[in-house]
């Protein structure tokens, strides 16, 4: 009873810790007459001084964190800019190769760069179709995952051109991602609505199957090597524990989050020490900690035209697009439909 | 005969007549009645009996002497026809019975298709995977994969032999021209018919419906209701705004009424109404 209030006690103080966010820093992109800047996945890089952006302007930006932090200049100019070929969907940094990004696109390429060099070191042609997200591997750094339109999760390996292995499923894989600590356990969220758990030694049938969303599965993130949070466009997130269960068929999340709103778009996912962000439909960024249902803070972006920066009329159609926290630290970088790019401090 | 035979490898550039692509090759019709492939192979759509991919023009030596005066791509297979000897061939991918021959076989070699034998065509049309030959006389066959019913006979089942197409009135047909899944022609009295597939309204009948029959665009025609009323799209190349903010187009979660397919096998069902991103039953894997 001891340890239960004990732990109850731990996650209060750590829900009640923050209250809101303060802007450390604005990023303007400066190609400020591109009619699109939506950027889709954020990333930081393995020792958290860089994190890229990427997004239907076909660019990956890569930028100098601390710098902007320090700098508090109008516009930031990126450290490094990697143009491809298509609009981007989603980009990964190696958790151990300093410099190597790889991404996916819209027209199903997965490619790892050198940022160094703004080069491609590597083309995965495989998939037919998009390709919504692309992961590394944190504990075998020369694996990556990908999960497309396709219907298929392909695992690839920097030595190798061809796939390693394909996983093949019933409906669009909006999201893959790698247990931390094993280079073979894979999660992926469908448009099935369900969550796949592979094991990548036995890709012929899943590990776990987790069901409970009501919409397709946006994102999915691993808090930690027994338990991740998946994200749905029916409104909620939903915490799973992966250790208790034994059996093959999840149906019951340990917590369910609500109060943001997000019905049609990826608006993001990102996780750190107990803490869960994410975008919202309303313009706004949201964060939960994984011991209570509702959002520990909120942020909302104030609606500013793109082109002038003076102050809009509310426009309901932007969204924040992607959040990404800077490590285990509370400093969360998001993003929003117009390509407008905060650097946010939890307080 | 002798030209092609002597003059063939001879080094001499030859002039192209005739180009048409396919979704990943394309065909030449080169002086001398000589017909080129390259591109994908895959499915024998090349035409040079073995399924590799050509980077680079080369001939298909089985269609020399045959006199052909055209050639036609479909997305996965070709057709060509020759004026002179009343024959028309095909080859490639062979789902559906695309090709003509009365099965779904792929043809890795071009093959004559035995029941047009002897007819004088106009025009062959071919569309992702059904095919369209216009006769002299103004007369329609049609063959291929019908799931939506592109073939215009009445009926959604594929044809893998020629099938005859009935225009009301039995117009006669100038042209027809053959979109992925659906189908439109003109006739000699200037009306003109679409059929086939209409999800995206592509049949302008102003609904979103198949159609397996031919049906009078009363917009174009000259039989129709509406010639006189073409609804106009009222933006000039001034006025303001062509944009659609970014929610609607980019970062759309897929669901199931989108791009999933999740309810029916990766093989084309009966009642598919998703997708418009091609079969994917040919993926290479090494």
């Amino acid at each position: 009873m001891n340890d239960r209030l004990g732990s109850f006690f731990d996650s209060l103080c750590k829900y009640l810790r923050f209250s809101k966010f303060e802007v450390k820093a604005n990023l303007n992109q400066g190609d400020l007459l591109n009619t699109s800047n939506l950027v889709c996945s954020l990333s930081f890089d393995r020792d958290k001084e860089l994190f890229a952006t990427a997004g239907v302007n076909k660019r990956i930006k890569v930028f100098e964190c601390d710098t902007i932090l320090n700098d508090n200049m109008d516009i930031n100019y990126p450290v490094i800019e990697m143009i491809g070929k298509s609009k981007f969907s989603n980009v990964c940094w190696n958790s151990h190769i300093k410099n190597q990004i790889a991404s996916s696109d819209f027209e199903g390429v997965v490619r790892i760069w050198d940022a160094t060099r703004s080069q491609p070191i590597m083309d995965y042609k495989e998939h037919g179709k998009r390709v919504w997200s692309v992961d590394f591997s944190q504990s075998d750094p020369t694996k990556l995952a990908s999960g497309s339109d396709d219907c298929t999760v392909k695992l690839w390996s920097i030595n190798q051109g061809g796939s390693v292995s394909t996983i093949r499923t019933k409906a669009n894989v909006c999201c893959v991602q790698f247990q931390p600590d094993s280079g073979h356990l894979i999660a992926l969220g469908s448009a099935d609505y369900k969550i796949y758990c592979y094991d990548l030694r036995n890709i012929k049938t899943p590990w776990y199957i987790l069901a409970s969303h009501s919409k397709t599965v946006s994102y999915v993130k691993f808090l930690d090597s027994a338990s991740l949070v998946s994200a749905s466009t029916d409104n909620t997130l939903k915490l799973w524990d992966l250790a208790t269960n034994k059996g093959r068929i999840l149906k019951n999340p340990v917590r369910t989050f609500t109060g943001h709103t997000n019905v049609k778009n990826f608006v993001g996912l990102s996780v750190a020490d107990g803490y869960i962000a994410t975008g919202s439909e309303t313009n706004e960024v949201f964060v939960y900690h994984k011991s209570l249902p509702m959002p520990v803070a909120s942020y909302k972006f104030n609606c500013e035209d793109p082109m002038t920066g003076l102050e809009m009329e509310d426009d309901s159609a932007q969204f924040v697009s992607c959040v990404c926290w800077r490590g285990q630290t509370q400093t969360l970088v998001a993003t929003n439909s117009t390509g407008n790019i905060k650097i946010l401090e939890m307080v | 005969m002798e030209v092609e035979e002597a003059t063939r490898n001879d080094g001499q550039r030859r002039k192209v007549l005739l180009i048409s692509a396919g979704a990943s090759h394309t065909v030449a019709l080169v002086a001398g009645n000589l017909v080129c492939s390259w591109g994908r192979g895959e499915d024998g759509q090349l035409g040079h009996g073995d399924a590799e991919d050509r980077p680079m023009p080369t001939f298909v030596s089985a269609l020399d002497g045959c006199e052909i005066t055209s050639v036609i791509c479909g997305a996965d297979h070709t057709t060509a026809y020759s004026d002179s000897r009343l024959v028309v061939y095909s080859w490639g991918w062979g789902d559906f019975g695309r090709l003509g021959h009365g099965n779904s076989s792929d043809l890795f070699i071009p093959h004559a298709i035995k029941t047009l034998q002897g007819l004088q065509i106009k025009q062959i049309a071919c569309g992702d995977s059904h095919c369209l030959a216009v006769t002299i006389n103004g007369e329609v066959q049609s063959w291929g994969r019908n799931q939506n019913g592109q073939l215009g006979v009445g009926d959604n089942i594929d044809h893998s032999f020629p099938q005859r197409v009935k225009l009301p009135a039995e117009e006669e047909v100038v042209q027809v021209s053959c979109g992925w899944r659906h189908t439109v022609a003109i006739t000699g009295k200037s009306n003109v018919f679409s059929w086939g597939r209409g999800t995206s309204g592509q049949l302008g009948h102003g609904d979103i419906l198949d159609r397996n029959m031919p049906v009078l665009i009363e917009a174009l025609s000259v039989d129709g209701s509406a010639c006189e009323q073409i609804q106009t799209s009222k933006t000039t190349v001034l006025s303001g705004s062509s944009w659609i903010s970014p929610s609607e187009r980019y970062a759309v979660v897929p669901d199931e009424t989108g791009t999933g397919q999740f309810s029916a096998a990766l093989e084309s069902s009966v009642g598919d109404a998703s997708v418009p991103d091609g079969d994917i039953k040919r993926v290479r894997t090494e």
